[in-house]
């Protein structure tokens, strides 16, 4: 009776102790990956206010360039991830070098690919004032119609009939039917497996191809479209092209 | 062996509570905790939404969204504050203006709402465009012709300054100001403005009566008003077109340039009728200066169109008697208990 009275108690804190790690779906120890994300333009290292010419031969600037990564997870044989970065959100900006390298601690399970989602999950979308990566301070966030943009570039070219022949492309929407996030997934080199290590980091290096973004999926000339600063049809073109940037140039333990 | 069990227990309960204790996300390192406070819901109303779920109503938090709420330190120019367009005595409206100002003499481009009951209301707006109460302030803040301000610059002039330092801990236990700290703070204090103690409100409640004049009133409200000013928020919360003609001036579709659907083309948020009488003018551009321009609107003036609302297409009948007894009810929809509730008012 007594001793039964004790195992009740024990159950009962087992179960304390087990609601609080409900965010934590996925067992097991988890060791630091570290993702480089490299904005390249012509096939460099994108240098600000550079002339490129773009995949429609037309020349541009950059003076802004913004994305947004979550849900980073690791991918075995289907689509359900191994492991899984919860409610990680990250502000990728290619005038702050630290805020293009990130470190996220997953599960140490073999995977063969890295899946990683560009933009923020619907919920977030209308759940109020957020901190962080999500802070409105960080410029992201439509005010005047709830939502966060995306991903974000602004620059200039000689055929842009924008102001001052810049153009500003500002990529959100999260709606049924106007949706921007896009899940990206890069197959390790020669599909070999890996596996996170206590011992050493591992990194990998990402090159982030604006040349893409005005033509992969869609040709979207800057001579025709100056400025996109809402959801909408557009927003998910461009949503389509920024999915394609994405290329794993690297995989190493340091 | 009983006493051991029994202290035992206690021992694991205990330890069990602090364990409960560490789950809660939200730390706070100040001694004294901040004192919750509940928002009233009054009995003829319907359960508010779920504005408070991840911001617990405290009387710190609250004070701290007073203050924010009535400082013109949060524009650019260091006047315009959140009240110099939204005044209590006009249940949080302008009074007597169709365009309120912003900085550096600007004018809005749409009439002010009132703001009461605001936790009943799941997107805010004229045209619906905000989904969440505590990221409202953003719009108003960074408007250029509104507070033209950044987030970041406001940020940084709460953080030097020692008031709002001590504010920010008492409310949210340490000293650091943050966007998502001062819109949650902003989001309590208006989310707790209550219109609920009209007259309409008594009589609904068994505590008054109405006069026969507004009797007969309620009883034209009710068979041609109601359906879309739907009680007791006197607002279905919907998106129509009223039958405005569009102003050319500023070309303002409305629910259109949020869902960029044309059926919703010059359809505005209906809204509430709660305290009419102190929020003129009318309109989502202000266009009707009284109660009466706005009835004769439904009367005479509605310009049909494709999308214009069934209910109002081929103008609403209402003889002037009618109008008289309409208007004699929608001034018992005035709530002086609201429009002077010291809460609310300006802190000293």
């Amino acid at each position: 009776m007594k001793t039964s009275h004790l195992l009740v108690l024990f159950v009962a804190m087992g179960a304390v102790l087990f609601s609080c790690q409900k965010e934590k779906s996925f067992e097991g120890d988890s060791y630091t990956l570290r993702l480089i994300f490299q904005p390249s333009a012509n096939g460099e290292p994108l240098t600000f206010n550079k002339d490129y010419i773009n995949l429609l031969g037309e020349d541009y600037k950059v003076t802004t360039f913004k994305f947004y990564i979550s849900n980073i997870s690791l991918l075995q044989e289907t689509s359900d991830p191994v492991a899984r970065k919860e409610n990680g959100f990250f502000l990728v900006d290619a005038s702050n070098t630290a805020s293009q390298v990130i470190d996220v601690q997953l599960n140490a399970v073999p995977f063969n690919r890295l899946m990683f989602q560009i933009g923020i999950d619907s919920i977030w979308n209308v759940s109020g004032a957020q901190t962080g990566a999500l802070d409105p301070m960080n410029g992201m966030f439509w005010t005047w119609n709830s939502g966060y943009i995306m991903a974000k570039l602004e620059g200039s070219s000689s055929l842009s009939r924008g102001l001052n022949n810049t153009y500003i492309y500002h990529i959100g929407g999260f709606r049924e039917g106007e949706k921007t996030q896009r899940n990206v997934i890069l197959p390790l080199p020669n599909q070999q497996e890996w596996i996170l290590e206590r011992t050493s980091v591992t990194e990998m290096v990402i090159d982030v191809n604006i040349d893409k973004w005005f033509k992969s999926t869609h040709d979207l000339p800057i001579s025709s479209i100056s400025e996109n600063m809402s959801p909408g049809p557009l927003s998910v073109k461009y949503a389509d092209n920024y999915a394609n940037m994405f290329t794993l140039n690297s995989v190493l333990r340091r | 062996m009983r006493r051991f069990i029994t202290i035992f227990s206690l021992c694991l309960l205990t330890g069990g509570v602090l364990i409960i204790d560490a789950c809660n996300k939200t730390e706070r390192s100040s001694t004294t905790l901040p004192n919750a406070i509940t928002l009233e819901v009054p009995s003829n109303f319907p359960q508010p939404e779920d504005v408070f779920k991840d911001n617990p109503l405290t009387n710190e938090g609250f004070a701290l969204g007073r203050k924010l709420f009535y400082d013109g330190k949060l524009a650019k120019d260091g006047i315009a504050s959140c009240a110099s367009c939204h005044q209590q005595f006009a249940a949080f409206s302008t009074f007597d203006h169709a365009f309120s100002h912003g900085i550096d003499n600007q004018f809005t481009t749409r009439n002010a709402p009132g703001i009461f009951n605001m936790a009943w209301h799941k997107e805010l707006h004229w045209d619906g465009g905000i989904n969440h109460l505590e990221v409202q302030p953003l719009a108003p803040l960074t408007a250029p012709n509104e507070m033209g301000e950044t987030v970041e610059n406001v940020i940084r002039k709460l953080n030097s300054d020692t008031r709002y330092r001590e504010m920010f801990r008492a409310a949210f236990g340490d000293e650091n100001a943050t966007s998502q700290r001062m819109l949650k703070a902003l989001s309590q204090f208006m989310g707790m403005m209550v219109s609920g103690n009209a007259k309409y409100d008594l009589v609904m409640r068994g505590k008054a009566t109405f006069s026969q004049a507004e009797q007969s009133g309620y009883t034209i409200f009710k068979a041609k008003c109601g359906a879309c000013h739907k009680e007791p928020l006197f607002t279905d919360l919907s998106y129509r077109n009223t039958g405005i003609p569009v102003n050319p001036g500023l070309n303002d579709m409305g629910r259109m340039r949020i869902t960029r659907s044309g059926q919703d083309s010059l359809k505005f948020k209906v809204p509430s009728l709660r305290n009419v009488q102190v929020t003129a003018p009318y309109g989502h551009d202000g266009r009707f200066f009284s109660i009466g321009a706005m009835i004769d609107h439904y009367r005479l003036f509605v310009q049909d169109g494709p999308t214009v609302d069934p209910l109002v297409k081929r103008k609403i009948s209402i003889s002037l008697n009618e109008k008289s007894d309409l208007i004699q009810f929608l001034n018992t929809l005035t709530d002086t208990v609201f429009i002077k509730d010291k809460r609310f008012s300006q802190p000293d």
